[in-house]
């Protein structure tokens, strides 16, 4: 018999969103359901906190469906704290379009559901499923502006390459079992361990099962779907996909690496490598370009994530707790971008790079807590994104790899071009005509959860990059123990 | 023997199938070429002796999707003609793709034949069906749970995105219909003789939803 205590977060988040999704469908208000969502989110870190579970769920055979460590422990606790303010996002945005559904706050819960299943997946079946229950609302709450068309457009795009990811993923796992007769990943493990080259039919079975992975994180070959879905989707939605599955997804693709895939590293290694480096400069140079500071923010992602992926390329406990803290970071830093640019949205700001000058004169305090978080996002040093970066790139040049490292300073200065740069527009650039004629005059930002959100995104990047070992304590330990 | 002869017909079935679905130049030809390669796929099932696995793909695959991918061929209105105008401009990198995957595979069945794959649900089983159903309630309920909670958001997805309040379509409420009383549209007046009746007073009721 399992124990189920090890299932209770999993098993409360579906359960928090039946509640939720009955309490929405008799009557509650979209503004009380969301109310429920974050109380049940901030409740949940409590016994996860307190109890950590610790081991495996479903034993089978050799292995287990699923394997809690400290490491996945730890990144849902991360999940949770990301989740929380995103869904308090959610609202101020959709009550002044007239979408706000309560439907919502159960589609984010069933997502955050597949997530925990993803982090700790052990076998390719509840993998799947996860990445599945992950995904769906993603589709579903990037259409949720129906009368904008390029929101089902971003919604139908997401759809259509995931379901074509979806696809490869059970091909490559099909031809996993088809040459090994099983899906364990403890089972796999054994299977590899005799030492010497896959064979053909296991190597590229295993190799469209990374593949599908590093789709869900929009690596570089994969990632064109980004900057459209990103920019299309609602902007609280597009902060939820920053922030929480690309979490989800690096904690499966180091567990896969190095768990059943641990052999065959000489094999992945610099594969990854030449990925990371494409996403990191790609990523960086075409965000350059970009007008509109949505799809500016989905090129950071790609080239953020081949940061991410300079530390599992590291292979070593600092590399992947690296990892964890670049995510949790960027994660947070994105969340209160997005804060501030919903609140220029509701303000009816234009929300374009070049919409946003003369914004320090107009809008002082966000254009300040714009100019804090990107900073951060820039990598400049009183700001946890530069510890983040460090944190990556340390581990990666005790690795052997300081090529790479020094694609990735290289790219980040191009990084800090951009943040740099929209800085620059916001403090010293003239607003065209035409924007100041729109714009209302000056106020003070108002008292709602936007602001509430940007603040502690803001406090936070800041307390992190002069301590960061009030995180970096966390993540360290967790990362040594994988499994 | 048999079986090896029922293996190349289903599979070259398939593969002329999906050819038609790909090639068409009509897409009720093409659907109906989807359907003739769910069809044979369901046989490579029965041969494997998946009986149940085979019956489930013709009842989902060919009873509701197919069928409704017909349906709705037929309501909507494309230029599927111009939709696959990119076609050529695409073709040279899809089969340098396509060749490359084929490529692999092949060279991938011949380097090592398919081996470690017993009949996974288990020598001796009464049917399919029981067996499946053993083990999906037993050793991999995780999965059939969540695969029911995927089914659940979808549910809610189609719901949440088709239902909602439309301000340029009309509705009917008949509670409100039937609650109708005369005086509500009506009203009674006794113009002078000589005088008109104005109407300024009287405005059409909005039908509203709550």
């Amino acid at each position: 018999m399992t124990d189920l205590t090890l299932l209770f977060p999993t098993i409360f988040l579906a359960v928090w969103a039946l509640v939720l999704l009955m309490y929405g469908a008799f009557g509650g208000s979209a503004r009380t359901t969301a109310a429920f969502a974050c109380f049940g989110l901030a409740m949940l870190l409590v016994p996860m906190l307190t109890k950590p579970a610790m081991g495996s769920a479903f034993v089978l055979g050799q292995g287990a469906l699923l394997g809690f460590s400290p490491f996945t422990q730890l990144a849902q606790v991360l999940l949770l704290v990301l989740a929380i303010p995103v869904a308090l996002l959610a609202e101020p945005f959709f009550e002044g379009r007239k979408a706000h559904r309560a439907e919502i706050y159960t589609l984010m819960l069933l997502s955050l559901c597949g997530m925990f299943i993803l982090t700790a997946a052990q076998d390719f079946l509840p993998m799947y499923m996860g990445l599945e229950l992950m995904s769906f609302p993603l589709y579903i709450m990037a259409a949720m502006l129906r009368d904008r068309a390029e929101s089902s457009e971003a919604a139908l795009k997401y759809f259509v390459l995931g379901g074509l990811a979806s696809g490869l993923l059970l091909f490559g796992v099909g031809l996993v079992y088809a040459a090994t007769g099983t899906t364990q990943f403890a089972s796999l493990m054994v299977a590899l361990g005799q030492g010497g080259m896959p064979w053909p039919l296991l190597s590229v079975g295993l190799a469209l099962t990374v593949l599908a992975v590093l789709f869900k994180l929009s690596v570089v070959p994969f990632h064109m779907w980004t900057p459209d879905v990103y920019q299309g989707a609602p902007t609280p939605v597009t902060a939820f996909m920053a922030a929480l599955p690309k979490l989800a997804a690096i904690v499966l693709l180091v567990r896969l690496l190095e768990g059943p895939l641990s052999g065959l590293q000489e094999l992945w290694q610099p594969a990854l490598a030449v990925l990371a480096a494409a996403s990191m400069v790609v990523g960086s140079v075409v965000a350059i370009r970009q007008t509109d500071v949505k799809r500016l923010l989905a090129w950071s992602t790609i080239a953020n994530v081949g940061f991410v992926l300079c530390g599992v390329v590291a292979a070593s406990p600092q590399g992947h707790g690296g990892v964890l803290f670049y995510l949790a970071v960027y994660g947070l830093t994105m969340v209160g971008l997005f804060a501030v640019l919903i609140e220029l949205e509701n303000l009816q700001e234009p929300v374009t790079v070049h919409g946003l000058a003369g914004l320090a004169r107009r809008r002082p305090w966000l254009a300040t807590m714009l100019l804090m978080l990107l900073f951060s996002m820039a990598g400049v040093p009183p700001f946890a994104g530069f510890m983040a970066k460090l944190n990556v790139f340390a581990p990666l040049v005790a690795a052997g790899y300081t090529w790479l490292a020094v694609v990735g300073v290289m790219a980040s200065v191009v990084a800090a071009f951009y943040s740099l740069w929209l800085v620059k527009t916001m403090y010293f650039d003239v607003p065209s005509a035409e924007v100041a004629v729109v714009a209302k005059p000056v106020q003070s930002a108002q008292q709602s959860p936007l602001m509430l959100v940007a603040l502690a995104a803001v406090a936070v990047v800041l307390v992190l990059g002069v301590l960061p070992g009030l995180l970096s304590n966390l993540t360290l330990p967790a990362a040594t123990a994988l499994f | 023997m048999l079986a090896d002869i029922l293996f190349l017909a289903f599979a070259t079935a398939i593969i002329l199938g999906a050819g038609t679905v790909v090639l068409a130049r009509n897409p009720m030809v093409g659907v109906l070429g989807l359907v003739f390669t769910f069809l044979n796929a369901a046989g490579l099932f029965i041969l494997l002796q998946a009986e149940f696995l085979g019956l489930l793909l013709i009842m989902v695959y060919v009873g509701a999707i197919a069928v409704m991918f017909l349906f709705v061929l037929m309501t909507i209105d494309i230029d599927f003609v111009k939709l696959r105008e990119g076609m050529a401009a695409y073709l040279p990198l899809g089969a340098v793709v396509m060749l490359a995957l084929l490529a692999e595979l092949l060279l991938a069945a011949y380097a090592a034949p398919i081996s470690g794959v017993g009949n996974p649900i288990g020598e001796g089983a009464d049917t399919s069906a029981a067996a499946l159903g053993a083990l999906l309630f037993t050793d991999y309920n995780l999965p059939f749970q969540m695969a029911g909670l995927v089914l659940l958001t979808a549910m809610v997805g189609a719901i949440v995105l088709t239902h909602r309040r439309r301000s340029d379509v009309k509705r009917q409420n008949i509670a409100k219909q039937v609650l109708r009383k005369p005086e509500d549209s009506m009203t009674l007046t006794q113009p002078k003789v000589g005088g008109g009746v104005t109407a300024s007073h009287w405005e059409p009721q909005t039908v509203e939803e709550k």
